[in-house]
């Protein structure tokens, strides 16, 4: 990209110069590659822009948190906002301020909730839930993937990951979430109880899973897909470090990837981000190993770079 | 390479549409420095553009799913930027209402700064010289010659017809063409 380009037809120059005597085109035309010389006055730095990317990304995730907050709020009034919240919460106390945890990308933790509910995070995870939980109902929320072990208490446990709802009593099951997989599919897969699964505001339309049992929603659907039968051994597969890819696009597959290893794949084949592919990994040792393997099936060659990989044609 | 961009762009739209978190990375790279170019022209204030860039992008993300890969996700975010910028100057309280359409900015603290630097002097005319143009033509200049923007884009981005955005541009060009002519007579007589 050059903001001194000139031969682009597109640009509409043809198109202007025809309204100009033919003696005087050319030099209309020179005028018009001179002005580009005056590239713009305001300059933004590679960094800047890096900043402002990771500002858009938190307030992307936070907004996905809290979407049903203030909708349509400026930047200025947002700060005005926060600086309210922030008042309200020295009168209040910080009790109602969520509490955050995020697992580094390379790493899986073991959260253990105030009800004495545990919850296993895959890398790069995060949940967040209200200081008040299990005095106020045992509700938080996840983008990622986790495997929760419920105790069974006195409200229901309920968790809230990409528009969709998870309720149980006392079960285990694994949600996951992520927000950067193609059509920000949630899946839920149960090993113990029950759970009751369904889209935010869409209780009436509910699945229930029994053991053994999995269901996806995703955004081209209109509800949570029927329950179908998953072997107890697929189901959170993670949590030993495993790779299990059932006919899943590249795209989620390459994102599993970069959690696990905590490195940075680019996939620079066009057409290839939602091709399927199917694979297991019992004892995966290796990146590379996996990376070739998959490009051998696709036909694809991949690259080391500076902080990961390169995957092309 | 405009044209490849502009491929690369909607090839990113779709991406983006199925929430592929990268290619909206990469097309926020590509686009941001531009866009604050462009709402600066507007906020006259480096700051309020950057966010006025970025909350255009924060609602590209939310609205996603809505993306249309056919037509111009580049023309789509010049026009939230352009309308969140004219926003951002209507609720600027205490400050004088500027009238877009007519009102004629004069030069400001960024270019008086970057005039100073070490530049060609032609390309320092010619900043000045854009920056003499009356608003809607310098507008319309400026999306044609910097951001790479067709006429279609320009004329959805500026809600005017092709036609006018055509004739801003000739007219644009005419004054630029009689400065830069009276400039370089004046060089040549110096020489």
């Amino acid at each position: 990209m050059t903001e001194k380009n000139i031969e682009n037809k597109k640009s509409g120059l043809d198109e202007v110069l025809k309204q100009f005597p033919a003696e005087e085109r050319d030099g209309v035309a020179e005028v018009w590659k001179e002005s580009g010389k005056a590239g713009p006055a305001v300059k933004t730095s590679k960094k800047e822009t890096e900043q402002a990317l990771a500002g858009v990304h938190e307030r992307i995730d936070l907004e996905t948190y809290s979407a049903s907050a203030a909708n349509k709020t400026s930047g200025y009034f947002r700060v005005w906002m926060a600086a309210a919240v922030v008042m309200i919460i020295l009168a209040a106390g910080w009790l109602l301020l969520p509490k955050t945890v995020t697992v580094p990308r390379g790493e899986i933790a073991m959260l253990e909730l105030p009800d004495g509910s545990s919850v296993e995070m895959n890398s790069g995870t995060t949940i967040w839930y209200s200081r008040l939980f299990s005095y106020t109902g045992r509700s938080l929320k996840l983008q990622g993937e986790a495997f929760f072990d419920v105790k069974t208490g006195n409200h229901p446990f309920r968790v809230e990951a990409g528009g969709t709802v998870v309720e149980v009593t006392g079960t285990r099951f694994n949600v996951r979430s992520w927000s950067d997989d193609p059509g920000s599919e949630t899946s839920v897969a149960v090993t113990e109880g029950e759970v009751q699964f369904y889209r935010l505001d869409e209780a009436e339309n509910k699945v229930v899973l029994r053991p053994g049992e999995i269901s996806t929603w995703h955004t081209s659907l209109a509800g949570p897909s029927l329950p179908e039968p998953v072997s107890a051994g697929d189901v959170a597969v993670w949590r030993d470090q495993r790779f299990v890819f059932q006919d899943k696009p590249l795209l989620s597959i390459f994102n599993e990837l970069e959690r696990r290893y905590d490195v940075q794949i680019y996939l620079e084949a066009p057409g290839f981000s939602f091709e399927t592919l199917t694979a297991y990994y019992n004892q995966p040792q290796n990146l590379e190993r996996i990376l070739e393997d998959i490009c051998m099936v696709k036909g694809l060659r991949y690259a080391e770079t500076a902080n990961g990989y390169r995957i092309f044609k | 390479m405009e044209n490849s961009l502009n491929e690369q762009i909607q090839q990113w739209a779709e991406q983006i549409k199925h929430s592929d978190r990268k290619a909206f990375d990469e097309l926020f790279r590509k686009l941001y420095p531009r866009l604050v170019y462009f709402a600066t022209g507007y906020t006259r204030d480096k700051a309020a553009a950057c966010d006025v860039v970025q909350d255009a992008f924060v609602a590209l993300w939310k609205k996603r799913f809505e993306i249309d890969p056919a037509s111009s996700l580049k023309g789509y975010l010049y026009t939230a930027v352009r309308n969140r910028a004219l926003n951002h100057i209507r609720n600027r309280s205490g400050m004088v209402l500027l009238d877009m359409e007519e009102e004629e900015l004069p030069g400001t603290e960024y270019q008086k700064q970057h005039l100073e630097d070490s530049y060609p002097q032609v390309a320092k005319k010619f900043e000045k010289w854009i920056e003499e143009l009356p608003g809607r033509q310098r507008e319309t200049f400026k999306l044609s010659r910097f951001d790479g923007l067709d006429h279609e884009e320009i004329a959805g981005v500026m809600g005017i017809s092709e036609k006018t955005v055509n004739n801003h541009i000739v007219a644009a060009l005419g004054y630029l063409r009689s400065c830069y002519n009276t400039y370089q007579s004046e060089v040549n007589r110096e020489e």
